[in-house]
This record gives structure tokens, sequence and C-alpha cells, in this order.
């Protein structure tokens, strides 16, 4: 599904240079729950970025599903991600003026799906996620637990191929972060691939695979069962 | 698409109340004054035009010109001007003949004719009672309520009027076959009644007499060439297929034709377009249009400045929208997507803005129609225009105020935007913001500046010395009746506890009626087109109006011209040295020399506008058309209906109407006044507007602020340097714009100046005073927030970062 080959990424301000990601290769395979692991500044998020399309490599190759991706402008970049790929991020992302339901509902308005499917779908998604009585609440009525169900409601809802999730336990209790992870478990034994940038090794052995990076640069990879 | 943009823009303006509400009434207060300002363009561009033949309409104007290359203007014409157009231009398709009196008694009879009700008809404005030609129906289009009528005024006689007057004379009773007495001199039958005048209109006209009832009025007066008078119109239609210039480039030889040599030589006759009849004040129009467009150019500042602080507080609220956009553009909302998402919001909050707006104006209508003085009314009313205007507005605040915030906005990158990594550089920098209050506190100060100057000179105009008294003056109409009645009249005032001085004269030494004549001084030749100002006036009217004499003496009392009193301004003339040097020499008026007996110190005969005119006071009973009496201003309240009384038992079968002298003069100004009263309101609501931006940019310095003041206070900055840093700022600023906003608004109002004789000094008073204004306005809206900011907690600032 992703194959990466030699990426760069640097980062320029007017007197340094930061090399972000260093000829940086990997592959990811459809239905793969991969981890992401390394010290803060060993340009996971960068990775995680280029990844999802918001940002665009200086150099390499980036092949999305088949097909190289990495000299997208944005408008195309926009188009192939909102229909492939769903976000979780550790901040849960979600807008404070909207319902838990307006949050979700976002992403169809956006792909253009009319007003009775996406009340159906809405509706499914957040059975799904338990939080369907939240559903008038405000994201700041919600615990952070809650919150999150939400943001991975949000992420999923359009049937993406890829979910990318940046720390998505970072700012849970235990027992919240364990049951995203295993919300993000399901969803991946249901077919979706799914790539996490985690600190925590024991929200990483939930995955199939771990790479761990250092310097922009891939270090070593474990295979889990 | 629309419907969710709409849903979800309302939703956070739901969530941003003040921010909502400050936008709101920042735009709307803008759209109300543009509002009204188009209210009033719109009625007063639409004057004279609802007429069929009006593009083909023309009014015949009397040009004078003086032999020292004066020329004089008048919309009058001698009374057989229409009978000859008639007979010298068969071409012409109409032609019509109006003898307007400025004012007229109307006696309602009843049964043996006897008068049953009494009324003094008078429109401040223009002559509401006319002789007319039938023609006058064909060229102008009157709603009538009694069809073919029109023909009627065939005979002499009768006489057609307004549904306000009919109801006025006769309340509810069919006003048909009903009898009028005019000025006591004739009777006219009521033959038919028309709607209502609309707003609209110059011709003020409401009683319309047939031009045949002239003859038996004021016989011979229709075969008057010599006579010119302004409330004598005439309007001609020229066919389709004709241009003006067939009609105009044949009056050389017609005046020839009618008029004497020397009469020939003076008077030009010019044709005046109907749409030019209501804005060129030379002829009378009622309103400059370059007024008209200097009131758009205010509404369309006021409009930019409203805009002006929706893109501000817009950009300045768009740091705390950047995480909304990154998850929007994350989540896979296009730039496009989120463009029309935030134009949408404001579009949302323009329309509020709009509906606001309209309300504003029905409620503030009653208000502002009291700024008119009753010149004119206007009301708020949905015609095809008023709509096309809001719409057309709507749209052009839309895309002016939202579409740079939109792009700013959209334009984010989602990544940047996430992590709350925006700069205020990429928010389109604090120096599009400065150009902008710089913008907003240029249009403040200009109007500012302007308020200044027109409110100083109206002052000064208004309380100038106009070398005589006119405080306390009553003036009283009197008819043109017999010499007793007016001798009895003044004794019987003269009698009166409250009452200091009465003069029978024809005008007070400043009046919206003067006659002119020509004259002959002493043994110099007569100077054809040498004109003066001749006061009528009995004996007492140098002590009623406390007219001061220089030299000789007052006229003594007499029925007809025996002496004249002139002023310095006519010994100047002359080419006299000293007043005292004209003080017997004999003065040739009106066909008769008398000798000058007393010279009195030169007073203003005309608005201060002109300057000081040569002006003769002469007695003559049979001009006598008003009693000047001064009264003491105690016990007015008893004096004024015992004064009535009197003047009632004198003239029993007449209407007692009577006038201030002060307010006669104040009208003068009255164009001036409602231009003072408009530029005064505005300045205040684009000071309003410039407050509310200049309130949002603070709020949004003060947030961006917030960790260097905090830096600053740690390291031990006091609460005035703190203050400092935003004084300065703002300082800077309104002095750029005062930069640009002094030498334009010093030109402008130098070229307006240019139009009063005696004129204010456009001093730097005026420019220091409207500066000091805006900074104080200035200091006081940002006090609040700076303040707010200086003294935070350094500790919970830093935390914010």
């Amino acid at each position: 599904m992703i194959k990466i080959s030699a990426l760069e990424k640097i980062y320029r301000t007017e007197e340094v240079e930061t090399m972000a990601l260093n000829k940086l290769s990997f592959e990811v395979k459809e239905g793969e729950f991969v981890a992401v692991m390394g010290p803060s500044g060993c340009g996971k998020s960068t990775l995680l970025n280029i990844v999802g399309l918001l940002d665009d490599p200086d150099a390499g190759s980036f092949i999305f599903n088949g097909i190289e991706v990495a000299k997208f402008n944005e408008r195309k970049r926009a188009d192939l991600r909102k229909h492939n790929i769903g976000f979780v991020f550790q901040s849960f992302n979600l807008i404070d003026e909207l319902t838990v339901f307006e949050n979700v509902e976002l992403p169809l308005i956006y792909t253009g799906v009319n007003a009775a499917d996406r009340k159906k779908r809405v509706e499914e998604v957040l059975d799904k996620m338990q939080i369907m009585h939240r559903r008038n609440h405000f994201p700041q009525q919600l615990s952070g637990g809650q919150q999150q169900r939400v943001a991975v409601a949000r992420a999923v809802v359009n049937n993406p191929k890829l979910i990318l999730a940046d720390e998505p336990t970072g700012n849970l209790d235990s027992s919240n972060g364990n049951e995203v992870m295993q919300l993000l478990t399901d969803l991946n034994e249901q077919g979706t691939t799914i790539i996490m940038v985690t600190h925590s090794e024991h929200d990483a052995r939930y995955s199939h695979r771990i790479i761990r990076m250092l310097d922009g640069q891939t270090v070593t990879e474990n295979i889990l069962q | 698409m629309i419907k969710n943009y709409l849903k979800i823009s309302a939703k956070i303006l739901l969530r941003n109340k003040s921010y909502s509400l400050l936008n709101i009434m920042g735009l709307s207060l803008g759209i109300t004054c543009a509002l009204i300002i188009f209210l009033i363009l719109d009625l007063q561009l639409s004057y004279n035009r609802d007429h069929k033949t009006a593009e083909q309409t023309y009014r015949i104007v009397t040009d004078s010109h003086y032999p020292e290359g004066d020329i004089g203007h008048s919309p009058g014409v001698p009374l057989p001007l229409g009978a000859a157009l008639r007979s010298d231009f068969p071409f012409l398709e109409k032609v019509v003949m109006i003898n307007g009196l400025h004012s007229a008694q109307i006696a309602v009879l009843g049964a043996d004719n006897v008068p049953i009700k009494k009324f003094n008809e008078k429109n401040l404005f223009g002559s509401c009672i006319g002789f007319v030609e039938p023609s006058l129906f064909d060229i102008f289009d009157y709603s009538w309520l009694t069809p073919n009528a029109a023909a009627s005024l065939n005979e002499p006689n009768t006489a057609v009027i307004t549904q306000k007057l009919a109801r006025k004379y006769f309340d509810n009773d069919n006003p048909i076959g009903k009898i009028l007495r005019v000025n006591n001199k004739v009777e006219v039958k009521v033959t038919g009644v028309i709607k209502d005048l609309p707003v609209n209109t110059d011709l003020l006209y409401e009683f319309f007499i047939s031009f045949k009832t002239l003859e038996i009025y004021q016989p011979k007066a229709t075969s008057d060439w010599g006579s010119f008078n302004s409330g004598i119109q005439c309007f001609v239609v020229m066919a389709k297929n004709q241009v003006v210039t067939q009609l105009t480039s044949q009056f050389d030889a017609f005046n020839k034709k009618y008029l004497s040599e020397s009469e020939a030589k003076e008077y030009r006759f010019q044709a005046q377009p109907l749409s030019d009849v209501h804005y060129n004040r030379t002829y009378g129009g009622q309103v400059n249009k370059s007024y008209l467009w200097a009131f758009a150019l205010v509404g369309l500042f006021l409009i930019i400045s409203a805009c002006v602080n929706f893109v501000n507080m817009a950009t300045a609220q768009a740091l705390q929208r950047a995480k909304e956009v990154g998850i929007k553009k994350v989540i896979g909302g296009t730039r496009t997507q989120l463009f029309w998402q935030f134009m949408s919001e404001t579009a949302i909050i323009t329309l509020l803005s709009v509906a606001l707006a309209i309300a504003t104006t029905e409620l503030l209508t009653p208000s502002v129609n009291s700024l008119f003085a009753g010149v004119f009314t206007i009301s708020l009313h949905f015609s095809i225009p008023v709509l096309m205007f809001l719409s057309v507005l709507s749209l052009l605040i839309i895309f002016l105020s939202g579409a740079y915030p939109a792009l700013i906005l959209s334009g984010f990158k989602p990544i940047t935007a996430l992590k709350g990594k925006i700069s205020t550089r990429q928010v389109g920098g604090i120096s599009v913001r400065r150009g902008l209050v710089v913008v907003q506190f240029f249009i403040t100060q200009l109007l500012i500046i302007c308020t200044i100057v027109i409110a100083q000179q109206m002052d000064f105009s208004k309380n100038m010395d106009l070398g005589f008294d006119k405080e306390g003056i009553l003036l009283v109409d009197i008819p043109k009746s017999d010499k007793a009645k007016k001798e009895t009249l003044r004794t019987q005032l003269t009698q009166l506890a409250g009452v200091e001085k009465v003069s029978l004269t024809f005008s007070p030494p400043n009046y919206n009626s003067n006659i002119t004549s020509e004259y002959k001084y002493s043994n110099q030749a007569k100077k054809e087109g040498n004109e003066f100002n001749v006061k009528v006036g009995d004996d007492n009217y140098l002590s009623t109006f406390g007219l001061q004499l220089v030299a000789g003496r007052n006229i003594q009392k007499s029925d007809s011209i025996t002496e004249a009193v002139v002023n310095e301004k006519f010994a100047q003339e002359v080419g006299e040295k000293s007043p005292n040097d004209v003080i017997g020499k004999t003065l040739t008026i009106w066909n008769k020399s008398v000798p000058i007996v007393g010279v009195v110190k030169d007073f203003h005969a005309y608005s201060t506008r002109i300057g000081i005119e040569p002006v003769c006071i002469v007695s003559n009973y049979d001009n006598y058309s008003r009693c000047a009496v001064k009264l003491n201003p105690r016990n007015l309240t008893t004096t004024l209906p015992i004064l009535e009384n009197a003047w009632n038992a004198v003239y029993p079968e007449y209407a007692y109407q009577s006038e201030w002298l002060d307010e006669n003069i104040a009208r003068f100004y009255i164009a001036e006044d409602i231009i003072l009263r408009f530029i005064r309101g505005f300045a205040f609501i684009a000071i309003l507007i410039g407050c509310l931006g200049l309130y949002g940019l603070v709020s949004f310095i003060a947030a961006q602020k917030t960790k260097e003041i905090g830096i600053r206070k740690i390291l031990g900055a006091s609460m005035q340097s703190i203050l400092a840093i935003f004084s300065k700022e703002f300082i800077t600023l309104i002095l750029i714009a005062f930069a640009f906003a002094a030498p334009l608004s010093w030109w402008a109002m130098s070229q307006w100046l240019q139009g009063y004789v005696y004129r204010i000094p456009l001093g730097i008073g005026v420019f220091f005073l409207a500066i000091s204004m805006t900074l104080l306005i200035a200091a006081i809206t940002i006090a609040l927030q700076a303040i707010k900011a200086a003294v935070a907690n350094p500790v919970k600032s830093l935390r914010t970062e």
C-alpha cells in the first residue's frame, strides 16, 4: 500500500537547516498495523505528515496505492487524503464549536455525501464507538477518552483505507488508553491499515511491526505476533 | 453544501457572540448611514422626473447682463412671454405660463357670499398658488380625482385644488362647485381636485386658478413685458426630434421684437432643462448636485470604514481559528471549501447587519426628517432601486470584507495551523492592519475637520453683525389695501403694551423678497443696469431696525417717495469720498427725483455669502406689505394674542400671518444647516466605527504581546512603560492618517469657504482641535484593553505560551 524510498525532508530557518528525514525507506502492506517509535525530534511526526499527505518531501519517492504522490500539489493531495486517510491525534483536535455529531459529519460534507446518507453513516459509526448517547454534546462536555472515541469515529466515518494515529493515547489515562487501542485493533482486524506513532511500548505491542527511528532514519524493525 | 456552510457558520458565530456582535454593530452602523444617504439621493435625484415629457421640457429663465459685466439670474419671465412664444415658435409642442403668488388670503364663502373660514396660504419654499394655463396639466402629470377637469381652466373664475386643500377648506363636503375668494379680489369656483403632490416636485402649487382669472385679478398684467418676477414662470415642451438650440438660437431676434432696446440688451432668455431645475441654485434650485455627490462620498467612506473594521477583526481572529482550519483541512476540507465556509460567515454577518440597518433606518427616519427642517422628507420603502442598492451593497460588503480574511484563513498549511504555529506574518501581518487603521482614521479625521470648519463658519455667519437689529422683531403680513387701514394698524399697534416700535415696510433690511431698481445719481449720466436694493419703509424704519445714521437725517413721514436715505456703500459706488458728500444730492428712482437726506451705516441686505450691496430707503404706501413690530421680549405670551386681535380688528376679512425676522434670516442658511447636522452625525458614526475597529485591533495586539509584556514585567517594567508600548503604536498611526487627512480637508474646506464673502480663517487651530479630539477618543478606546494587558499577572501571561 505504501512504499517509501530515500525520502528526505529538510526544515530551514534563516540560519539553521534541520534534516528531519534522511533518505528514509520503508514499506507498509495493506491490512498491516505498524507502530513507529523513537525519541523526540527523530522525525516520526514528519514521516506521519508526509504519509498523511499533509506535507510534501524534498526528495525521494512515495508510492501510495501504486501511484507516485511525492510531487502532488496541495489540491491533489487533499483529494487523495479525504477519500483514503483518517487521522487520530494525541490532542483529539475536535472543533469546539460543533457537536459530536457535527464533528463526525464534517468529512462526509467535504466529500459531498448527501444529508440522508450522512446521518445514517454518522449514527452507525457513533454507535460502533459507543458514543451515540453523546451525539448532541460539545467536545468540552466529554471526558478525554470520549473525545478520542469521537476523533476515531471521525477518522473512520469515510471508510478510509489507512488510519494514521499520532500518539493516540498520549493524553489519556491507562484504562481510556486501552479502550482506544482496542478500537484501533478492531478496525485493523476489519481490514483498515494503521500506522501509529507512539512513545509507549505498551501501545506498540498492539501492532504487527515496530519501526524504530533515530535522526530521520529507520534503525530497526521488530515483527510482533 | 451551502446549507451546511450556513449552518456551521451560524454555529461558529453564535459561539463567538462578542466578536459577532462587535462586527454586526460596526457594519450595521455603516449600512444604516449608507441606506439613509441612498434614500436621500434616490429622492433628490428623482425630482421632476415623473412626467411623460420631462426629457423634452424646459423652463425659460432670464439672465440679466449688467454693464460692469455681472450677470444676474432669475427663474422669472414677463407674463406675455407665453403667448409670444406660442405665436413665434409654432414648433413648440406645449407652452405654459404660471403666475405664482408667494402667499394668498383664501376665504371660503358660505351662503350669500359671506366668508365662513379664512386661511393664509404660504409655502416657505415656493409659490403654492398660481394662475395657470390649462396646458400645465398636459406637460406635468397630475393624478386627477375628478376626470376631465383640466378643460374647466379655460374659463375665468375657475380653480383646481389638491385633495389636501379640499379637506382643509370643506372638510368632507364635495368641493366641486364651491366658491373661494382669493386675496379679497376675485372669486373662483372649484371645478376639479387632484391628488396630493408627490414629495419629489419643485412645482409646489396646490391651488391652480385659471389664467383667464388673472386678467380680472390684475388687469393688463398679461401684456406687461417690463415686469420680471421669480413667481412668473414659463415652461415649454420641445418635440422629440428637436434640439433646444432651435429655440434658443432665435432668442436674440425674439428679444429685440418684444423688449425695449435697453431691456433687450440687458435681459437674455435661456432654456433650462426641467431636469436641471432642482439642482441649479443660480435659478433658485433647492440643492447643489455636488452636495449630493459629497454625501454619496461620505456614505462610501463609512462603508469602507466599516469593512476595514471587519477585515481587521476577522484577521485578528484568524490566529485563534488556526486550529479549526488545520483540522478541517486534515479531514479533507479543500481550500475552496474553506474559503466559501468563511465567506458564508461574512455573508451571515452582513445580512444580519443589513436587517439591523433596515430596522434602525425605519426607527431613525422621523429624526432624520426633522434634520431636513421641512424642506423634504424621506421614507424607507422597498422600491426596485432600494432593493437593488441593498443587494449590491450586501454583495460588495461580503466580498470587500470577507474575501481577504477568507483567503488568508483558508490558505493556512494544515500542519502549521494544527500546531498553532501560524505567525502574524501569515495572517497578513500587523502592517496590513496598521494600513487599514490609517485608512479609517484618515476618513474619521477628514470628517472631523470638515465638521469643525462648517460649524465654525455657520456660527460665524449666523452671529455676524448684520448692521441692524433682528431680535424680537415680528413681521406681520398686511394686505395691500388702502392707506387708511395701514395707518390705523400702525397707530393701534404702537399703542399696545409690549410694543416698542412699529414700521410699515415692504421688506426688512435683510429679507428674501427684494426690490432692485436702476437709479441715476445727481448729475452723473445714468448708467444702464446700475442697480441698487430699494427698501421701502416709513419714517420708523431706521429706528425699528436700529439702523445707524452716519450723516444727515432720517426721512420724514410721507405717503410717497419724497426723499431718500442711502447706505455708505452707495456713497462709495457713486464715487463720493465721504458719506456727507451725498447729502443734498438728487437721486432719480422710479421716474422721480428726490434729495438724499441721510446715510446709514452699511448693513447686510442679503445672505453673508454675498458682500454689502448699495441700498436706498424710501417711503411709499403702495408698497407696504408687512408691518415690522419690535416687541419687548418680556410678556410675549400676552402681547402676541393682543397684537393678533388688534390686527383682526383692522382686517376682519383677512387671515392673520406673522413670522419672526431672525427665523426668516436663519432660513438663508438652511442648506448649510442641513449639511452641518448630517456631517456632524456622520463624523460621530465614523468615530464610533473607528473606535470599534480600534478596540478589536488593540485586543489583537494585547493577545499577541502577552508573552512580551510578561517578560518585560518580570524584568521590572512599570505599568506606564507597558502602556507606552500601545500608545506609541497608535499615536504613530493616527499621526500618519492626520498627515493625509489634513492637507486634503484643508483643500476641500478652502474651496467650500470660497463661497462666502465673509469667512473664517482656516487656521491651525482647527487641525489642532481635530487631532487632539482623535487622540483623546483613541486613547479612551485603547486604555481599557491596554490596562488589562499591563496589569495581568506575568506568570499567567507566560504560561499561555
